[in-house]
C-alpha cells in the first residue's frame, strides 16, 4: 500500500490491524503512528484529581499530616544506576522503534510515492532519540545538523542531501538552532531542498519546534501530515514496563510501599495496579519516556539492616513503588525560567553559551541553578536539558503562564 | 388646615420616622457591601495573579461589575429604609437632587455616570493598557468615580471617568492578552531594503516574547535621512511588552551590526512619546 501524508490515517489504521506475535494479549497489538491530531492524553482519574486538590488543601491548612504507609519513607533509598538499569532497563521507547518500521513499510516499498518526505512529530526530552536510534538500527543515512556555534560564528554550512535511493532520515531539526536567525535561515535552505526532493526522506522534530517553526516558517504548508505514535495508557505502560521488570535476571519482586502488596501480580491486575498505572499515564501525558523516568524515581530500596521485611519477605528481592512524586517549579523570579526551559524544550538541548543567544537577561540572574536543583534541568556533558520526569510540571506551568504550546 | 400643615405632614412623609429607621439594619447593609467590595478588590487580583494567565483579565474584569452590583444593591435595599417611597416623594427627591448635582457635585456624578456606562460599554477594563489624555499605562482599578492607570515609569495615575465623555481613549489590547508592539529602526540609506526587512521580520520571529498565533510585519518608509523600519509583532503577555521591544531592538542592532548596516545618527520624529519605557 502506498503510504502518503494525506492518506496516512488509513494507513496507520491498516497498520494497526496488523498483529505481530507478542508476549500479551491483544491490546499488544503493535501499532502504527498516527497524525497528530489524533493524540490522545489519558485522563486523569477523578478520584486523583480530587485528591490532588484536597491533598494541597490538606498540605496548606495543616502542614504535614503525619501518614501512615507499609514501609516508612525514611527505610527507603533510591536505586542506584546500576540497579535502575535492571529494574527498568533503557531505552525508554517502548516499542515505538517496531511501530516505526510498521508505519513506514509500505511507504519505503513504494517506489514513487505521493509525498517523498514524512514528519515525525514526538514529544520533547526523547533522551533515546527514537528516530535516530531507529535510522541506525535500520542503516539508513542520518543527515546530521550543523553545529550551532558554527552558525553564531557566520560559518557556511552546507546542507548535503545524497541523491541514492536509501532512505534519509533528519531525526530531530530542533538540533538546527531555531531561535536564531541565523539558524532560521539555514533550515530554510534546507527546507527549500527538502521542497525538491526525489528520495525517500523522514523528518523528525519535536512537539514544541514544531509549533515554533509552523508559526516562524509555516514548516506546516511544506511538510502537511505530521505523524505521531499512540498515547500510551495505563495497559499499554503496564504491559511494557512488566516487560522490563521481568527482564531482570534477579526476579525482584515490585511491592507498593503504601501497603505492601505486589504490583505485577501473575494472576490478576490489582485494583492499585490499575490505578497506579492510570495515575502514571495520566501523569507522563502517555509519553513512555516520560512515564519510564517517573517510574525510575519512584523505585526505592530499603536500607540492608532492615531485617523485619526480611522476615515478612523471605527469599525475596523486594523493589518497592513508591507514590508518583510531585515535580514543583520555583516559583521566584521564574519568568525567566520558564524563557529558559521554553528555549530548552524547543531545542531539546542547549549549552549555556547558546540558551544566553536565545533568552534575554538570564546572565545576571540564578534561576538556571535553581532549576538544577529542583531536578528540572539538568546537564549531560556541557549541554543543559530538560528532565524528561519534569516535562508535565514545565509543560503544565509554560501554558498557564500564556507561552504558547505544542499540539501534543 | 391651612398649607403650612400640610407641607409639614409632606415633609414628615418624605423622610421616615427616626423611630421606624432600622439603622441596625443599614449597617448591616453597608457593612455586607463593604466586605464584598473589598474581598472582590483584594482577592480576586490574587486569583488572577496566580492563576492561569488565561483567566487573568477575565477575574479582573469580575471586579467592577461585583462592585456594581454590591453598591446597587445596598443603595436599593436601604432607601426604602429611610425614605417613604411614593410618587410623589421620588418627584421631590428628585428635584433636591437636581439641584444640589447642577450646582455642587456636577462633575462628580458625571464620573459617577460615566463609571456605571464604563462597566458595560468596557472602553478600558483591569488589566488593559490604554491612553487617556496623553497617559498610557496599565488600568490597574476602576473605582466608582476613576479609573488608575499605572505607567511604565511606575506612576499611578487616576483619570476620572467623565473623561470617557470628551476624550478619546486609546485601548492597545481591549482585553486580549496581547497588544501589538512597535520596535523601530533607523538606518541610514545605503543598504538593501529586502535584505533587511527579511532580517528583521525573522529577527522578531526568533524573540522569545514572540506570539505564535499573530502575524509579523515590517514596514518601511523612506526618509530623507535614511530608512525608517517598523518592527511590529505581538509578544505571548502584554506585560512583557517593553522587554518584548527591546529584545527585538538588542538583537535586530546586533544582526544589523553583523551585515554593516549602519544605524542613521540623525533626529527622527518621536512618535507615541507617551510609549515609552
Amino acid at each position: 500500500m502506498q503510504f502518503s501524508g494525506r492518506g496516512c490515517e488509513s494507513c496507520a489504521e491498516s497498520t494497526r490491524e496488523s498483529t505481530l506475535t507478542n508476549t500479551h494479549d491483544d491490546s499488544e497489538t503493535l501499532r502504527g503512528f498516527q497524525p497528530i491530531g489524533q493524540f490522545k492524553r489519558p485522563p486523569m482519574p477523578t478520584d486523583e484529581s480530587l485528591r490532588r486538590v484536597g491533598w494541597r488543601l490538606w498540605r496548606r491548612l495543616r502542614g504535614n499530616p503525619a501518614s501512615d504507609p507499609f514501609i516508612a519513607a525514611e527505610s527507603l533509598s533510591l536505586a542506584n544506576a546500576k540497579q535502575l538499569d535492571k529494574l527498568a532497563a533503557p531505552p525508554a521507547c517502548g516499542p515505538l522503534l517496531d511501530e516505526l518500521t510498521t508505519t513506514f513499510a509500505d511507504w519505503l516499498a513504494t517506489a514513487e510515492p505521493a509525498h517523498w518526505v514524512q514528519l515525525v512529530v514526538l514529544p520533547p526530552c526523547d533522551q533515546s532519540d527514537v528516530l535516530r536510534s531507529w535510522a541506525v538500527a535500520n542503516k539508513h543515512s542520518i543527515v546530521e545538523p550543523p553545529e550551532r556555534m558554527s552558525l553564531l560564528c557566520r560559518k557556511a554550512c552546507e546542507i548535503e542531501l545524497d541523491g541514492s535511493q536509501s532512505l534519509l532520515v533528519l531525526p530531530r531539526i530542533e538540533h538546527w538552532f531555531l531561535r536564531h536567525h541565523l539558524g532560521l535561515n539555514q533550515l530554510q535552505q534546507l527546507l527549500n531542498q527538502l521542497v525538491e526532493i526525489k528520495q525517500h526522506c523522514i523528518v523528525g522534530c519535536n512537539s514544541w519546534a514544531w509549533s515554533y517553526l509552523s508559526k516562524a516558517m509555516q514548516t506546516q504548508l511544506v511538510l502537511p501530515s505530521p505523524l505521531t505514535f499512540e498515547a500510551f495508557d495505563k495497559d499499554r505502560l503496564r504491559n511494557w514496563l512488566t516487560d522490563l521488570s521481568t527482564s531482570d535476571d534477579h526476579s525482584s519482586t515490585f511491592r507498593f510501599a503504601k501497603s505492601g502488596t505486589k504490583i505485577f501480580d501473575e494472576q490478576a491486575i490489582p485494583r492499585a495496579t490499575e490505578d497506579y498505572f492510570a495515575k502514571l499515564a495520566a501523569r507522563s501525558l502517555g509519553i513512555p519516556w516520560v512515564a519510564w523516568h517517573q517510574w525510575r524515581r519512584s523505585l526505592k530500596i530499603s536500607s540492608e539492616a532492615d531485617h523485619k521485611i526480611e522476615e515478612r519477605f523471605p527469599h525475596e528481592r523486594t523493589v518497592w513503588v513508591a507514590d508518583l512524586a510531585e515535580v514543583g517549579i520555583p516559583s521566584d523570579n521564574m519568568q525567566v525560567g520558564l524563557l529558559m526551559l521554553q528555549s530548552l524544550l524547543i531545542h531539546d538541548r542547549l549549552t549555556a553559551a547558546e540558551l544566553a543567544a536565545t533568552v534575554p537577561d538570564i546572565q545576571c540572574s540564578n534561576v538556571l541553578a535553581a532549576l538544577l536543583d529542583a531536578e528540572i534541568v539538568y546537564r549531560d556533558g556541557h549541554e543543559l536539558r530538560c528532565d524528561p520526569a519534569a516535562y508535565p510540571a514545565v509543560r503544565a506551568s509554560l501554558l498557564a503562564a500564556g507561552f504558547p504550546g505544542d499540539p501534543l | 388646615m391651612d398649607d403650612s400643615d400640610k407641607t409639614k405632614e409632606q415633609a414628615a412623609k418624605l423622610i421616615n420616622d427616626l423611630q421606624d429607621i432600622n439603622f441596625v439594619k443599614i449597617v448591616v447593609i453597608l457593612f455586607a457591601a463593604w466586605l464584598i467590595i473589598f474581598l472582590a478588590q483584594k482577592l480576586l487580583p490574587i486569583l488572577a495573579r496566580n492563576g492561569p494567565s488565561k483567566l487573568r483579565l477575565t477575574i479582573l474584569n469580575v471586579v467592577p461589575i461585583v462592585r456594581l452590583l454590591a453598591v446597587s444593591f445596598a443603595i436599593l435595599r436601604i432607601f426604602p429604609i429611610v425614605f417613604n417611597v411614593t410618587f410623589q416623594n421620588f418627584l421631590v427627591i428628585a428635584g433636591g437632587a437636581s439641584v444640589a448635582i447642577g450646582f455642587a457635585f456636577k462633575d462628580y456624578v458625571s464620573s459617577l455616570i460615566a463609571g456605571v456606562v464604563a462597566t458595560f460599554e468596557r472602553p478600558y477594563r483591569p488589566g488593559d493598557w490604554v491612553e487617556i489624555d496623553g497617559d498610557y499605562g496599565e488600568v490597574k482599578v476602576v473605582g466608582m468615580r476613576a479609573l488608575s492607570l499605572v505607567t511604565p515609569s511606575d506612576d499611578v495615575i487616576t483619570i476620572p471617568h467623565k473623561k470617557l465623555w470628551e476624550q478619546n481613549i486609546s485601548n492597545s489590547n481591549d482585553g486580549q492578552r496581547t497588544l501589538m508592539c512597535v520596535t523601530h529602526f533607523y538606518l541610514t540609506p545605503d543598504h538593501s531594503p529586502a535584505l533587511v526587512r527579511d532580517l528583521l521580520r525573522v529577527v522578531a520571529m526568533t524573540s522569545a516574547y514572540l506570539e505564535y498565533d499573530k502575524p509579523v510585519l515590517v514596514m518601511l518608509e523612506n526618509q530623507p535621512w535614511g530608512t525608517h523600519y517598523k518592527v511590529k509583532a505581538y509578544p505571548f503577555d502584554m506585560r512583557d511588552q517593553f522587554a518584548f521591544v527591546s529584545d527585538i531592538t538588542v538583537r535586530g542592532k546586533a544582526a544589523l551590526a553583523e551585515l554593516g548596516i549602519e544605524e542613521a545618527a540623525v533626529l527622527a520624529p518621536l512618535e507615541n512619546a507617551s510609549r515609552t519605557l
